[in-house]
């Protein structure tokens, strides 16, 4: 038998091959291991958060006469503190008797969703609330309005939706414009959808073509409308401070113009001179009071995360920039501290980067980035990567805009893009892909042109 | 259940993938296991359905290297350097395949023993179809195969 007859024969008897019954049930047995693991990592959360919780609680009712104050009025605050745990202004503000319980249930279609506390200052209003209802729902999403209480919509807000999981305190945020005034009687509709588990999904067709898969608008299975009465006598008042200083960072100058101060978060307004030869795309920072004790830049974001902003504004250069709340404990004279900043250069073709994909060339990328040109050759099908190598230690948010221009210099826009990081080899792939292209160019807009990184920090004090 | 209904119709060439490439039964089924079950954590990540193939391969291909450098921790390294052509002549098919260099074997495993086309095993190895190609046609010199595409195909 020669190696192309042993070839086959091979085949043929590893096509015949039954499969080992150990492996007959491995999709049961994968649901089996993800919910047990699911479950011990809920159990090990909260005994964990409840035991951190307990102890914390402890020692604050001891050794803090407000904490301690604001826990004989709300009832199990303890839940709370941890759901802003990662915040703290929140934390603060809740020491500083800034909870209002709320405990109103609604029900609607098996689901009930309970608001517990809000949290209210002059520029935020944040609700926390537990959302439960059957089994075969994984996760809901609540898409909450407000209005006045004859059902005007409020002027002077926004606010998004946020995923809840079911049982779990979690919170959303609206942002109030500090010049609006706040009524004490407001509503609050929560329009309710549910993500169900995928053994309980309807089975997708295997021909269903992909975008319909992810386009569906998901159903409202309740819409409730709590009516809130809001404290206001418990807002504190803001602060305002007036900085005025210029700086420069790379050879571009901005104004750190003022720094306005309330309960759960700090907003930095920075104006950028007009001048500039590139406009500022990020900007890293953090505040340092007179004690030492530093306020990241980002304020506290119901998911855990951080709203941070981006972008100077081109129309007016100004950009306000959200941080963590020096309002309880902060003690000036204040430092703030820049340690990095993105640019995009101001010159339109400065700002493009010209590809040859035929021969594998890229005219115009960032100093540092280069075209992976083995990822970016054709697939044989209708694909095509476009790939950059970013060296680590570069600080990029994202390299590209996702707008780009045909070979006969049509604007288009990729519908997604990808980041792969290769930490041994010391860069990161960032790419897009491109479908039934047919040009042998492309053009590509660039988000940013340079970055930089401090390695100490230029310093602005204040205050 | 979609993903049950899809990981049933592609188990039989996952375990046939995993068996070549990590020479074991017991190795396999493990490794199948492992996979269906990375799988069906990481199911709401894969946004394009059509490379559910490729995308579960691709996690069965990763948990096969990773108990490869796992073994190789414990035991000394089988695998015969590309140099090694007449060893590779003396032996078994199968023997030979288990013993191709890691990377050679992952294209030969995929490309003539699960059915891969070249642009899907560059997909589920996330690397590029000319590095595939060139794989490939360094497998089969080792192998001393000399196969068409429609041959594999058929």
């Amino acid at each position: 038998m020669n190696r192309n007859e042993e070839y086959f024969s091979l085949l043929a008897q590893l096509k015949d091959a039954s499969l080992p019954p150990a492996l007959e049930d491995s999709v049961s047995r994968a649901q089996t291991r993800a919910r047990r693991q699911s479950r011990r990592r809920k159990w090990e959360t909260s005994l964990a958060s409840l035991g951190g919780a307990a102890a914390a609680f402890a020692l604050a009712v001891n050794l803090s006469a407000p904490f301690a104050l604001a826990c004989g009025k709300v009832p199990i605050l303890k839940e709370l503190a941890a759901a802003v745990a990662t915040s703290p202004s929140m934390k603060a503000a809740i020491e500083h008797d800034y909870v209002q319980y709320v405990g109103q249930s609604q029900r609607e279609n098996d689901v009930t969703v309970t608001l517990e506390y809000l949290i209210l200052d002059r520029t935020q209003l944040n609700i926390f609330c537990t959302v439960i209802g059957p089994d075969s729902n994984e996760s809901y999403f609540l898409n909450p309005g407000l209005s006045t209480p004859n059902g005007k919509q409020l002027e002077g807000y926004g606010v998004g939706g946020t995923n809840f999981t079911p049982g779990e305190l979690g919170g959303f945020s609206a942002t109030l414009d500090p010049d609006v005034t706040l009524p004490e009687e407001l509503l609050l509709t929560l329009r309710v959808t549910a993500m169900k588990r995928t053994s309980d999904a309807p089975a997708i067709p295997l021909d269903t073509p992909a975008a319909a898969h992810y386009d569906v608008e998901p159903q409202i299975i309740a819409t409730l409308t709590f009516p809130l009465t809001l404290d206001l006598c418990r807002i504190g008042p803001g602060r305002q401070m007036d900085i005025g200083r210029w700086t420069e960072l790379d050879g571009q100058r901005l104004l750190v113009q003022s720094l306005d101060v309330d309960a759960t978060q700090a907003r930095l307004t920075v104006r950028f001179d007009p001048d500039n030869t590139r406009w500022c795309q990020h900007l890293n920072f953090y505040l340092l009071d007179a004690k030492g004790k530093q306020y990241k830049a980002g304020a506290w974001a119901t998911d855990g995360s951080s709203y941070v902003s981006r972008g100077e504004d081109r129309a007016s250069g100004q950009v306000v920039y959200y941080l963590e709340s020096p309002y309880f404990d902060g003690v000036g004279p204040y430092t703030l501290c820049i340690t990095g900043a993105e640019w995009l250069d101001k010159a339109e073709d400065k700002r493009l980067v010209h590809i040859d994909l035929t021969r594998g060339t890229a005219t115009g990328l960032p100093e540092g980035v280069t075209l992976d040109r083995e990822r970016c050759q054709p697939d044989g099908n209708s694909r095509r990567q476009l790939a950059f190598q970013v060296p680590d230690g570069v600080d990029y948010f994202s390299i590209f805009s996702y707008t780009y221009y045909d070979g006969a210099g049509e604007e288009h826009r990729f519908s997604s893009a990808w980041r792969s990081g290769h930490e041994e080899e010391g860069y990161q792939t960032h790419g897009f892909d491109l479908y039934d292209y047919p040009y042998d160019t492309i053009v590509l807009e660039l988000s940013s042109t340079s970055s930089t990184r401090l390695e100490e920090p230029l310093e602005v004090p204040f205050g | 259940m979609e993903f049950a209904r899809r990981c049933e119709a592609l188990k039989p060439r996952l375990y046939r993938t995993a068996l070549l490439y990590l020479g074991g039964k017991s190795q396999a089924v493990d490794a199948v296991d492992e996979a269906v079950y990375r799988a069906f954590l990481a199911r709401k990540k894969l946004r394009q359905p059509e490379y559910f193939t490729t995308w579960l391969t691709r996690i069965l291909m990763n948990v096969c290297a990773a108990e490869l450098r796992r073994q190789k921790r414990e035991q000394a390294m089988e695998e015969l350097p590309e140099t090694a052509q007449e060893d590779f002549d003396a032996l078994p098919l199968r023997q030979v395949v288990e013993r191709l260099p890691q990377d050679i074997r992952s294209v030969i495993v995929l490309r003539y023993f699960t059915g891969l086309t070249l642009a899907e095993t560059a997909q589920a190895l996330d690397i590029p179809p000319g590095t595939v190609s060139t794989r490939q046609r360094r497998g089969l010199a080792l192998l001393r195969l000399e196969l068409t595409d429609e041959e594999v195909e058929a």
